[in-house]
């Protein structure tokens, strides 16, 4: 089965770590979830998040901006996570009804 | 890393103007570190070049919800256009094809050869009616706009058009008068010289119909069209695609009375397969950029 690899969704996990550039999130990304992001997918979901006010860039002099995320990105990574988790406790239920152990 | 630069930057012009004056650099940063000095893979290549076709797509409305309702109409307005571009070139093959035609089919398929030929020819009408329509509704927008210095914008493009079409002209009054000195038969036979000066012409044709199609296009995107008149030329696109796609209709119709009755005159199938596709190519292209009209007009202003 394929993994999660919602970018924006990836995005505001790696970024609840912490602040992050470009590369810093493919590899951290490529770490926790196993998906390999393409410059073009990361850029796109950065491009949305950004301009949703999810996530903001840190000032910085160097071009590897990094990013950080804001208030409004913490409560929607926030109902996102309470998403899947009442998902995965139905799934979790489920499985063990029919006597599988996830 | 300057050259690395250099080899890089050419990937950003897939991106909108704004996207790389907002994104440019960091992008370029974050494929250098990809990279560490190695050339770009075409699988990274692709990627971008994919991101940047589709934020250029949303950018101008035609994807995703960034472009205001109204960006999205006109979008939706110059997709058909650009649709109509397709299939005037797709009709321009089917009239050169066609000629002659009701000389060769049977007296039995001679009646519905002509009612589909007419069928044709009537919608052809409505269609460019509704398009000069459309850019006549534009000419008080455009005055304003030129007024407000917008020519050095749309320069390029308009000069390219004109003098595209300015060089077909001349060479349709010059093929005209050639063409009439020849006999039939030799016009017929595409023998050298005439036949592939004639092809020529049709390329050039086609590269005026597409040049003046394009800087239409780059116009209406710049001018300021009230919701009304937006709401109008989306009206204006939705007779032209009606009228598209019964001519498609009217043309199978067409190829197969002809296919039954006179199936010599058709020649190779491969013309009459290229002609058709190319209609329905535009077709869905128009159906698609109506589609995009009606759910920005769903959309609340």
């Amino acid at each position: 089965m394929a993994r999660n690899n919602d970018p924006p969704l990836l995005i505001l996990i790696s970024l609840a770590a912490g602040p992050k550039h470009g590369h810093a999130l493919l590899k951290d990304i490529d770490r926790f979830a196993g998906v390999r992001l393409g410059p073009g997918a990361l850029y796109g979901a950065i491009t949305r998040l950004d301009e949703r006010g999810l996530i903001e860039p840190v000032p910085s002099d160097d071009r590897r901006r990094p990013y950080r995320l804001t208030a409004a990105g913490a409560a929607a990574l926030a109902g996102a996570v309470r998403d899947l988790t009442a998902i995965t406790e139905v799934a979790t239920t489920r499985l063990r009804t029919a006597g599988v152990t996830a | 890393m300057s050259s690395q630069r250099t080899t890089l930057g050419p990937l950003l012009r897939w991106y909108p103007a704004a996207w790389r004056e907002r994104y440019g650099d960091e992008l370029i940063a974050l494929l250098e570190d990809m990279l560490d000095g190695k050339r770009p893979p075409i699988t990274m290549r692709l990627s971008v070049a994919g991101a940047g076709v589709r934020e250029r797509a949303r950018s101008i409305g035609l994807v995703g919800d960034a472009a205001s309702p109204s960006e999205q109409r006109r979008t939706s307005a110059l997709v058909v256009l650009f649709a109509w571009t397709l299939f005037v070139l797709a009709g321009c093959a089917f009239a050169k094809l066609s000629e002659h035609a009701g000389s060769a089919a049977s007296a039995s398929a001679s009646r519905s050869v002509g009612l589909a030929y007419q069928g044709v020819e009537i919608l052809a009408l409505l269609a460019g009616v509704a398009v000069v329509v459309g850019s006549v509704l534009c000419v008080q927008p455009f005055i304003a706009y030129l007024r407000a210095g917008g020519w050095p914008v749309i320069r390029r493009s308009v000069i390219t058009a004109g003098a595209m079409t300015a060089v077909s002209a001349a060479g349709t009054i010059g093929l005209v008068i050639w063409a009439h000195r020849l006999p039939p038969a030799t016009r017929q036979s595409g023998a050298w010289p005439y036949g592939p000066a004639f092809l020529t012409w049709g390329a050039t044709v086609a590269l005026a119909i597409m040049a003046t199609s394009r800087a239409a296009a780059i116009t209406a995107r710049r001018l300021d069209l009230s919701d009304r008149l937006l709401g109008a030329e989306v009206l204006l696109s939705r007779v032209v695609l009606v009228a598209m796609v019964g001519m498609t209709v009217a043309t199978i119709v067409w190829w197969r009375v002809m296919a039954a009755g006179a199936p010599q005159f058709l020649g190779s199938p491969a013309r009459i397969a290229t002609v058709t596709a190319t209609m329905l190519i535009a077709d869905l292209i128009g159906v698609v950029g109506a589609a995009r009209g009606s759910r920005a007009a769903l959309a609340p202003v």
